[in-house]
């Protein structure tokens, strides 16, 4: 079905971010690929909340790197600003009747090779954050891996909403944001990703993967332009 | 070869089974609440059917996995339901055995079976793909294992699959049970799909029908097809 509905694409801004680390060649290379419109998104969202725990942002509001003593995987601040940003576009959802799935890791249940490393029991703190916790009857999914899609029950929940666009919020831009985005776009969901709702640890690793994701699998888009379009839209069927 | 022929398949049922099944609150139905379907045709390719007009036991001599003269009476029905289809502007897809194209594991030794030339994978005439209808190539039972069909079913925005072709009892039910899983509403006409034995065909309608979709008749299937199909185009 065509993608009429839609919010504008921050490309070129993207774009800007990056710049000043980029050879010539590099520029020019993703100057040449930029989109000249966003891919668009279509008339029944879901928002997907990726991984926004404790273990995220620490318990207490600490800049990095001094959050990194106590929280071993701790975003600092950055992600701070990313849960503050993301209450409102959740109060917008939830006033739409659009749905709000909490994605989240297994915890102890199933710690991931890479996982194991990090014996601090913070690092394994799969609480969400309070400002953005699930409410009664809203969905949970606990992920063994990066994707949210890779051995969960997402697509059976999407198509149980009549779900085709996903706007999609939490970290680590760089790693479950990424491959939720490239699984979700393999299934040929639309996406929006969130500009200032998704956080990483590394600042130009965030940067770098919302302008690949914007060039390659969804539009990344304000705050301001993800609420306008749940205003926009009609809530699920 | 015929007996498929003499009954209906519900009337097969033993009581007593469709009582346990009823206790325990299988068999509500799912059907027609959807408004974007997607026909999906299953394995009707040569060497399920075999060449047109043959005889079942000289089809199987050809081809071994052909059902022949049933597979024949089942290819009229699903060109009718493909015309339906085409003319409502509904999406129509295929899904079909590939050509043994690597090592065929746990399948090649549980079945083994021999690689035919020619015209035995292609899709039966009759019901071949027009421009624009995709192909599915599966090595699975499943339409839905190791393929694309999920993304275009999202892609396309669809909440049912009409499932047609064969075998009822292996892929038609892979395909029912995973489309199923995936929340989408599952209608198998039960005169467009076939199966080498009457029995597992018999059971095995009756088991989707109660546990992962709908089995239904041709008629009132055409006239859903023709009813969303109108409903979307105004």
């Amino acid at each position: 079905m065509p993608a009429e509905e839609g919010a504008p694409a921050l490309t070129g801004e993207l774009l800007d971010r990056v710049r000043p680390i980029l050879s010539d060649v590099d520029a020019a290379v993703l100057a040449h690929r930029a989109k000249d419109r966003p891919f668009g998104l279509g008339c029944r969202p879901a928002l997907l909340l990726v991984d926004l725990y404790y273990a995220a942002v620490g318990r207490e509001r600490v800049p990095l790197p001094q959050a990194l003593d106590a929280w071993p995987l701790s975003c600092g601040l950055d992600g701070w600003a990313a849960v503050d940003a993301t209450v409102p576009l959740v109060a917008a959802a939830r006033a739409a009747g659009i749905p709000v799935i909490h994605v989240t890791g297994m915890g102890p249940d199933f710690t991931a090779p890479w996982a194991r490393q990090a014996r601090d029991r913070s690092a394994h703190d799969h609480e969400f954050i309070a400002e953005v916790a699930p409410r009664p009857g809203e969905t949970i999914i606990r992920k063994p891996g990066p994707s949210a899609f890779n051995g969960t029950a997402l697509p059976h929940l999407l198509q149980y909403h009549g779900v085709d666009t996903l706007l999609v919020c939490g970290e680590t831009t760089s790693g479950c944001v990424h491959a939720t985005v490239v699984d979700a776009a393999t299934l040929r969901f639309r996406i929006g990703i969130v500009d200032e709702c998704c956080f990483d640890r590394v600042r130009v690793m965030h940067d770098l993967s919302l302008l690949h994701l914007d060039q390659l699998y969804g539009d990344v888009i304000a705050a301001g332009s993800a609420i306008g379009y749940l205003r926009q839209v009609a809530g699920p069927e | 070869m015929n007996e498929h022929r003499n009954l209906h398949w519900r009337e097969t049922v033993v009581e007593t089974d469709v009582e346990r099944y009823r206790r325990a609150g299988f068999g509500r139905s799912t059907a027609w609440s959807g408004r974007r379907p997607l026909l999906l045709i299953i394995d009707v390719q040569y060497q399920t059917t075999g060449p047109a007009g043959m005889s079942t036991e000289e089809s199987m001599n050809l081809y071994p996995r052909s059902c022949g003269e049933w597979g024949w009476d089942a290819v009229g029905h699903i060109r009718e339901l493909l015309t339906a289809a085409r003319e409502a502007a509904l999406p129509v897809a295929y899904a079909a055995v590939a050509e043994q194209a690597g090592p065929s594991g746990r399948l090649g030794q549980k079945a083994p079976n021999r690689v035919y030339a020619g015209e035995a994978y292609d899709i039966v005439e009759e019901v071949a793909p027009a421009a624009g209808e995709r192909v599915f190539r599966k090595t699975a039972p499943s339409a839905f294992f190791g393929t694309l069909l999920t993304s275009h079913l999202i892609d396309l925005g669809c909440d049912t699959v009409v499932l047609a072709g064969c075998t009822t009892s292996g892929c038609i039910r892979a395909a029912a049970v995973d489309a199923f899983s995936y929340n989408y509403r599952v209608l198998v006409p039960e005169d467009a799909v076939y199966d080498r034995s009457w029995r597992a065909h018999c059971a095995n309608l009756f088991d989707i029908d109660q546990k992962y979709g709908d089995v239904v008749g041709q008629r009132e299937l055409l006239r859903y097809l023709t009813e969303v199909g109108s409903a979307r185009a105004g």
